[in-house]
């Protein structure tokens, strides 16, 4: 068994794909190229292919991290080229890399992901909001459940709030819990904020795994390498 | 292309809108000469399972200067959003305005869809009415097995296919190449020579006759172009004839999720009750070489991992096993599994289609129905009870299968009696599953029964739908004797829609303005039975001085007029008088496959027309 990960970008349009349609396209366009995809034992075989941490419809996205399984081995570039053959342009892989099969699977190891909010000006008084966000001890947010809706604290689930002012256009990078330990969405830490910003737009740039080292994303480039804030 | 993003932020499952799939068939609409949308009055998860729809897209697409795309019915959250932007509804492919297509085809399918293809029309800026269409307007076209009662729905279409479209639709769609190079002035000039090509009806040039009492009293052309009657369109070369390879990749997933090859056309059972049966006559087969191609060629260009063996009776294909042997060693640890949706209640069917599930639970579904011999008798289901029991002992036994039993209730001379036979049998197979010794689980056997409706163009045309009060009775006696069985699910389908789709499927011109009227009154895809209300149906029949019931309970003489008489399937009335009057002796007449044939009179046959029994 050879496994693979590998980082998809989700643009425009095709962010109203789901979760499980990313995957069921996925597995069609390894199918297609005619690559031997791995599935499991068992009365009903499935193929061996996830992604991880799943986003809400609707937000773009450079950072869709999935793993998949092979029975064949294949170099990496010409894997990622076949790929992206089969693949709409809005749905490019971006990376992707061989690893270990013996690891535990992506999905039980993704513990944060990093957003950006991009506002355009005026911005007086954002950058004092987000740092009573971040002084706070509690944030309450309204969460609908099937039947009625609950008060849940997000405090614990922001890791970090860092702003980058160009004047013109403010960038707000959110660093936030997710998985299954539990998490906050992008939206639920924007309506925290004052409503008179003009917001651009959301992104998710990467999710992240954690190890010895820190924080890195399932293909290995750090924080760092995203936003350039000094204080994750 | 328009971005379609706040649109389809604002909606539920937005994936039925976005279009650019996979094998989708992208051009500058402005480059083609006939610009064809080819329409579902369904959501796009059922359309997309169509695979009429699929073969007409390919076929179309091959044509020169064509270019034809897809549209399917939007949701309601969808309809809203367009009203209130003052969006018209677009195709999928280009985002096209429907009201900007050269030509609109619908395909129909389903009498409870008929609503929703005012509300494609209305939200795509088409006038309702034929007669309102004007120069600039597309021209809107209607096939499908439908079309063979197209009355309901006549004042709203410019022309309708009778047929096989492969046939039909290429000659068609020259004619209107011809007329549009000639300037495309007068509508009426098209109409009047597309009336002239064998399979195509135009509704405008007929009227319909009513006797003082409100009879219907016939059709009458008006016009020395409008044949009389409309011949319907045979294709008679299946394994030549365009079969697309390249199927339409989904994003989300669809009702029927995967590849299909279509074994053959046509049924040779002959099962009175079905109108499939009678109006894709005479059978005709693709070979084993051919469909190997296709499934290769498919699972090549899709990715599905699912291939569908697809007929109306698939395990009545002659080399189904040798077929099955083929595929299986073809795509042999592939990951690819075969499915056969349509079986005999016969062990040998069911044993067949287990072993493309390798013994896992896939759930079988075999229908005896009808409860009795006798009454499978009188509706030609040929298979004994000794069958349907071997049968189902292979699915619960030999498989630990769920197995799903389909039956029908107010089948023409149905008695009590017959509805005892029907719980006997499903207490005879029920333990059959226990023995088995199977876990505990969800109950293993279902039984579904839905309403005998009678259709257009079969020996049944002539019965009525049983009255709604005596259907609830006999509901509610299968409801309480099945809950005594141990082990059974029951799963019922809506009488009232039933009724709807019976008063449809008979009907004549007059329901058009129904129909206009329980649009209006807010019907929509009745088809989704969530929405469907047969309160707003009684108030628009009643608009218009009709009941709904007694349109369903017609039970005509052979001598009345119907409304669909100038529809020519082929099959001649004789013999449907004569199946009819063998179904009410409880008389079944031999499968076409067998060598017998009963003469139904259909020129195209190929099998061997013999004196069969039956003629
Ligand atoms: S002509 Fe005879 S064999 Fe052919 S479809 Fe009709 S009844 Fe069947």
């Amino acid at each position: 068994m050879y496994r693979y990960r590998a980082v998809l970008i989700k643009q425009g349009e095709f962010t109203f794909l789901s979760h499980l349609d990313l995957q069921r396209t996925l597995i069609r366009a390894l199918r297609r190229a005619g690559l031997p995809l791995a599935y499991s034992q068992g009365f009903n075989p499935q193929p061996r292919l996830s992604f991880a941490a799943p986003l809400a419809l609707g937000i773009e996205s450079d950072g869709e991290y999935l793993e998949f399984e092979l029975t064949r081995q294949e170099d990496s570039e010409e894997l990622l080229a076949a790929l992206n053959r089969q693949l709409p342009p809005e749905l490019a892989v971006r990376s992707l890399q061989e690893t270990d099969p013996r690891a535990p699977f992506l999905t039980s190891l993704v513990e944060g992901a990093l957003y950006m909010a991009v506002f355009a000006g005026p911005l007086t008084g954002l950058a004092g909001a987000v740092q009573a966000l971040q002084a706070a001890a509690v944030l309450e947010v309204e969460r609908k459940g099937k039947n009625a809706s609950r008060r849940v604290n997000i405090r614990p689930f922001i890791y970090n709030l860092c702003l980058q002012n160009t004047g013109k256009e403010g960038k707000l990078f959110m660093f936030l819990a997710t998985g299954n330990k539990g998490g906050a969405r992008p939206d639920e830490v924007l309506s925290l904020l004052p409503p008179e910003y003009n917001l651009k737009q959301v992104r998710r740039l990467a999710v992240f795994v954690r190890d010895a080292a820190g924080y890195q994303t399932p293909l290995g480039e750090t924080l760092s390498a995203f936003c350039g804030c000094k204080e994750h | 292309m328009k971005d379609i993003s706040g649109l389809l932020a604002g909606v539920q499952r937005p994936a039925r809108y976005l279009g650019r799939e996979i094998n989708s068939v992208c051009q500058d609409p402005r480059q083609a000469e006939v610009h064809l949308a080819l329409a579902y009055p369904d959501l796009y998860e059922v359309g997309m399972s169509h695979l009429g729809l699929k073969i007409l897209y390919e076929l179309a697409n091959n044509l020169p200067g064509v270019y034809a795309e897809r549209v399917f019915a939007p949701a309601a959250d969808l309809e809203g959003l367009l009203r209130e932007r003052g969006v018209p509804l677009f195709s999928l492919e280009s985002r096209t305005p429907l009201h900007r297509f050269d030509l609109v085809g619908f395909t129909l399918q389903y009498e409870l869809n008929y609503t929703a293809l005012l509300m494609m029309l209305d939200c795509g800026r088409i006038p309702l009415y034929s007669s309102r269409r004007e120069r600039g307007h597309p021209f809107v076209l209607g096939g499908g097995p439908l079309a063979y009662n197209p009355e309901p729905l006549a004042p709203f279409f410019d022309l309708l296919v009778i047929g096989d479209g492969e046939e039909a639709l290429p000659e068609l769609l020259d004619l209107y190449r011809e007329w549009k190079r000639k300037g495309g002035q007068a509508r009426e000039d098209f109409l009047r020579e597309a009336a002239q090509l064998p399979g195509i009806y135009v509704p405008s040039l007929y009227c319909d006759n009513y006797d003082g009492e409100g009879r219907f009293a016939g059709v009458e052309a008006l016009a020395p172009e409008a044949r009389l009657p409309v011949r319907r369109r045979v294709l008679r070369d299946l394994e030549g004839a365009v079969f697309p390879e390249c199927f339409v990749v989904p994003y989300m997933e669809i009702v029927h999720d995967r590849g299909v090859l279509e074994l053959f056309r046509g049924c040779s059972q002959g099962c009175r009750f079905c109108q499939a049966g009678y109006v894709y006559r005479p059978v005709r087969e693709r070979s084993v070489a051919k469909l190997r191609a296709q499934a290769g060629r498919i699972v090549e260009n899709t990715g599905f991992s699912e291939l569908s063996l697809s007929s109306l009776s698939s395990s009545d294909y002659p080399a189904i096993g040798e077929l099955i042997g083929t595929l299986e060693a073809d795509f042999f640890g592939r990951h690819l599994t075969l499915s056969l949706p349509s079986l005999r209640a016969a062990a040998s069917a069911v044993r067949l289609a287990g072993s493309l599930h390798k013994g896992r639970a896939a759930g079988v579904t075999i229908a005896p129905e009808a409860g009795t011999q006798r009454l499978r008798d009188v509706i030609n289901k040929k298979v004994t009870e000794e069958e349907i029991l071997e049968a189902a002992a292979v699915a619960l036994k030999e498989w630990q299968s769920h197995l799903k039993l389909y039956f029908m209730l107010g089948l023409p001379t149905e008695t009590m009696a017959d509805l005892e036979g029907m719980v006997e049998l499903v207490r005879k197979i029920s333990s059959l599953g226990r023995s088995g010794g199977r876990k505990k689980g969800p109950s293993p056997l279902n039984v579904s029964v839905s309403v005998f409706v009678p259709k257009a163009h079969t020996p049944f045309q002539w019965e009525p739908q049983l009255e709604m009060g005596e259907i609830l009775k006999r509901q509610d006696f299968l409801r309480r004797e099945l809950r005594r069985v141990k082990g059974v699910s029951f799963s019922w389908h809506d009488p009232s829609m039933s009724l709807l789709e019976a008063a449809l499927a008979r009907g004549d011109r007059r329901l058009a303005p129904v129909l206009e009227r329980a649009y209006a009154l807010g019907s929509r895809l009745d088809a989704w039975g969530d929405a469907f209300s047969l309160s707003r149906w009684e108030e628009a029949f009643a608009g218009e001085g009709l009941s709904a019931a007694r349109y369903a309970c017609w039970a005509p003489a052979y001598t009345d007029p119907l409304p669909w008489d100038h529809i020519d399937t082929g099959i001649s009335k004789d013999y449907l008088i004569r199946e009819h009057q063998r179904a009410l002796k409880g008389k079944i007449t031999p499968d076409c496959r067998s060598g017998s044939c009963a003469g139904c009179g259909l020129e195209e046959c190929p099998l061997p027309q013999g004196a069969g029994e039956g003629r």
